[in-house]
């Protein structure tokens, strides 16, 4: 082999520690986007190949309109950390499946451009880019949110194409495996819980904030006389806890503030669900509480050993 | 409660060789304590173990030979004094006497004569009950410790044994690494024949060696991070230096050498040798088979906690535990490539510093808080009670230096006035 390095010693000053581990965000993120593949395969399976091509769309966008306002913000290319990837895939996962491409390109570009780079980057976004695009998405395509009918569905449940959280007639089991009518990736409880599985083994998220998340959800609906089970099936709820919960830019640093956030947003979930007529009740809850991260990091910052 | 450090990749690559004595070189540079000045001329000739300076802690020849030159070494971590010496053919060594200790003032005196830097711990810990014996080394390629345990079972009881009677130590603890299978047994062998002594195995991961973390679980006295192990009663020695204070009431001979791991990916037969205090850096890589010419990075110390020089002519200190070198890398990324700059990302708030610090500290906020210069939110956070680990850099998945913004946030905090900017 031909090494072409100087032969001469030109030692350096670095500052301690001088060996760093072998961890990078573009794993993390790799680590994410492997978390959502058993989604994007049942919702292959259920939804049928333009859910595939739908979120491969999203991704694609997503990358472009990275790059694009990399270039334009004069930024370092940021494409490589692969955070854009996750965005867009988390982002598709929240759409119906008959969802129009262009309107998806918008969405896309408000959750990167406008949602996260133009509040300073990765890292400095205050809202979840694909939870705050998708809403403003819900409110100006609410015509195109149409929800179709599973490809594969068991022949005696009679499905309306109504959300299970809106019609309150869907077996567990359907919404277990995701044969009702939702969002692409939302649908399928089995499949999230799977990735979910993975990202807790590889520690990538951890459990304070999804456990209390759900179990808010479950003990605000047992004590109100709702259906806690259904209330965490239905709705994209296990999705908004393990994947928009886990999103650590935007979620409280340590595992107090972990888990005052899932109380919080579980509880305003409940909150908007019961008593109100108000729609996409979860997203709204995460992001509200998206916006109360920094006053919950302040409140539960570790005591310094002294 | 136990502090929890994080795991590093164990890469020793010297834990089964034996301790070679490097020959003498052929000329050393011993350091010289800030505070001493020399007793030695140009031209003089002085034999193996004579005193060159006094002040607070000594320096002895480590050879015999000629006093070449007094020289002024220039480094960018500042300057000190050393005593040039080249060696002769024939080492001899200066007629030493045996010290004497009855009492715990006439010990100390003594271990401060002999320039070990035992001496400023033992006298720091004058009032302790306590002693433990650090065997746990953290660090990634450093083992002389280990080799110490290995090889000078029999000194280190004797070391305990005179160091519990003259300063009235009730208890011993050796802490050994569970990893170092082998050491724990040699430990147990020696606790067995000194007085009121154990071996506690301690979880290997890092910083489980550092002062504070010792106190806390080992000798189970709850610690601030802002109080010293003194303060809690305890001393801490390494076993180095409890085998050194041995041999030196046996024979007399002060602090003139030591154990060093050489290492590196430059360094083709990585080994412990034992070392003259003074040695320049670069013999001890020619002994070793390194090749210094694409060499980049210089470390003396661990990888975590070590310091970079950035000439090889530098002599080896009375503390320098190891010397590693490694290459330019071919290209970013890889492992062998050690901190590679690039990579850097925008703090992804995954919370990975604040959980290893062991310290309980938020590096995250410390760097946020020191780009802004809020000088009371720093002062909330406390940087100033790192114990500079460097645990938070090195499980950074954004490749933030955040060690280095800790460091910067401990000077802006000791200048005066209110908020910069």
């Amino acid at each position: 082999m031909t090494d072409f390095r100087p032969e001469v010693a030109e030692f350096k000053k670095f500052s301690a520690p001088f060996e760093k581990e072998e961890q990078s965000t573009s794993k993390i993120m790799t680590h994410v986007v492997v978390g959502l593949l058993p989604s994007l395969l049942l919702s292959g399976i259920i939804f049928g190949g333009s859910a595939l091509l739908l979120t491969g769309f999203c991704i694609l966008t997503a990358i472009f309109w990275e790059w694009l306002s990399g270039m334009i913000l004069k930024r370092p290319k940021s494409t490589d950390d692969l955070s854009a990837v996750v965005t867009g895939m988390v982002f598709a996962f929240m759409l119906p499946a008959n969802f129009p491409f262009w309107k998806a390109a918008v969405g896309t570009f408000m959750a990167i451009v406008v949602f996260k780079q133009l509040f300073g980057g990765l890292g400095k976004n205050i809202l979840n880019p694909a939870a705050a695009s998708r809403l403003a998405c819900w409110f100006i395509f609410r015509n195109s949110f149409i929800y179709p009918e599973p490809v594969v569905n068991s022949a005696d449940v009679q499905s309306t194409g109504t959300l299970s959280l809106v019609s309150m007639a869907d077996s567990y089991g359907d919404m277990f495996i995701g044969r009702v009518a939702g969002g692409l990736g939302e649908v399928s409880v089995l499949a999230l819980l799977t990735g979910a599985f993975y990202l807790l083994a590889m520690r990538v998220i951890s459990l304070y904030e999804p456990a209390a998340f759900l179990g808010t959800i479950f003990v605000f609906s047992y004590l109100t006389g709702q259906d806690g089970i259904y209330q965490i099936l239905a709705g994209g709820t296990v999705l908004a806890a393990f994947f928009l919960g886990g999103d650590s830019v935007t979620t409280p640093i340590t595992w107090k503030g972990k888990l005052a956030f899932g109380v919080l947003a579980g509880a305003i979930t409940c909150v908007l669900r019961f008593y109100t007529h108000v729609p996409q009740a979860v997203l709204i809850a995460i992001l509200v509480c998206d916006l109360l991260t920094p006053v919950i990091d302040r409140l539960t910052e570790n005591k310094p050993r002294c | 409660m136990k502090i929890f450090g994080i795991f590093l990749d164990r890469e020793k690559n010297t834990e089964n060789g034996l301790t070679i004595a490097l020959p003498t070189p052929e000329r050393v540079a011993v350091p010289l304590p800030k505070d001493g000045t020399a007793e030695v001329r140009a031209g003089q000739w002085v034999l193996t173990g004579s005193r060159l300076c006094g002040g607070s802690l000594p320096a002895h020849a480590s050879v015999s030979g000629k006093v070449e030159e007094i020289k002024e070494f220039d480094t960018d971590d500042g300057s000190f004094t050393a005593v040039v010496i080249k060696a002769d053919e024939n080492q001899k060594d200066a007629a030493v006497r045996v010290p004497r200790a009855d009492d715990r003032e006439s010990f100390i005196n003594a271990v401060r004569e002999s320039g070990c830097p035992a001496a400023e711990k033992i006298s720091a810990a004058a009032d302790a009950d306590m002693l433990i014996v650090n065997g746990v080394e953290s660090e990634q390629y450093v083992t002389s410790e280990n080799r110490c345990m290995l090889d000078d079972g029999k000194l280190i009881t004797a070391g305990i044994a005179l160091i519990s009677r003259l300063m009235g130590i009730e208890k011993t603890v050796i802490a050994v690494a569970s990893d170092c299978e082998e050491a724990v047994d040699a430990m147990e062998k020696t606790a067995a024949d000194a007085p009121k002594c154990e071996v506690v195995k301690v979880r290997p991961d890092h910083p489980a060696g550092a002062d504070m973390v010792l106190v806390n679980n080992v000798a189970g006295r709850p610690i601030k991070a802002n109080e010293t192990a003194a303060e809690k009663k305890v001393m801490i020695l390494l076993p180095s230096e409890v085998a050194f204070i041995a041999s030196y009431f046996e024979t007399g001979m002060p602090f003139i050498k030591r154990r060093v791991t050489v290492d590196g990916d430059l360094v083709k037969t990585p080994c412990v040798v034992e070392a003259p205090i003074g040695t320049p850096l670069k013999d001890l890589f020619a002994f070793a088979d390194g090749n210094l010419l694409p060499a980049e990075k210089l470390v003396i110390g661990g990888l975590m906690t070590g310091r970079c020089v950035t000439d090889p002519e530098l002599p080896l200190g009375k503390c320098d535990s190891a010397a590693l070198i490694f290459m330019k890398p071919l290209e970013s990324g890889g492992k062998g490539s050690l901190k590679v700059v690039g990579g850097q990302t925008n703090c992804i708030r995954c919370g990975r510093c604040a959980k290893a610090c062991p310290a309980g500290l938020m590096p995250m906020r410390i760097e946020k808080a020191v780009k802004k210069r809020k000088r009371t939110e720093l002062r909330r956070l406390r940087p100033d009670l790192c114990i500079g680990c460097g645990s938070c850099t090195y499980v950074c998945p954004a490749k933030r230096e955040l060690k280095d913004a800790v460091d910067k946030a401990k000077t802006i905090l000791d200048r005066k006035g209110g908020d910069e900017e």
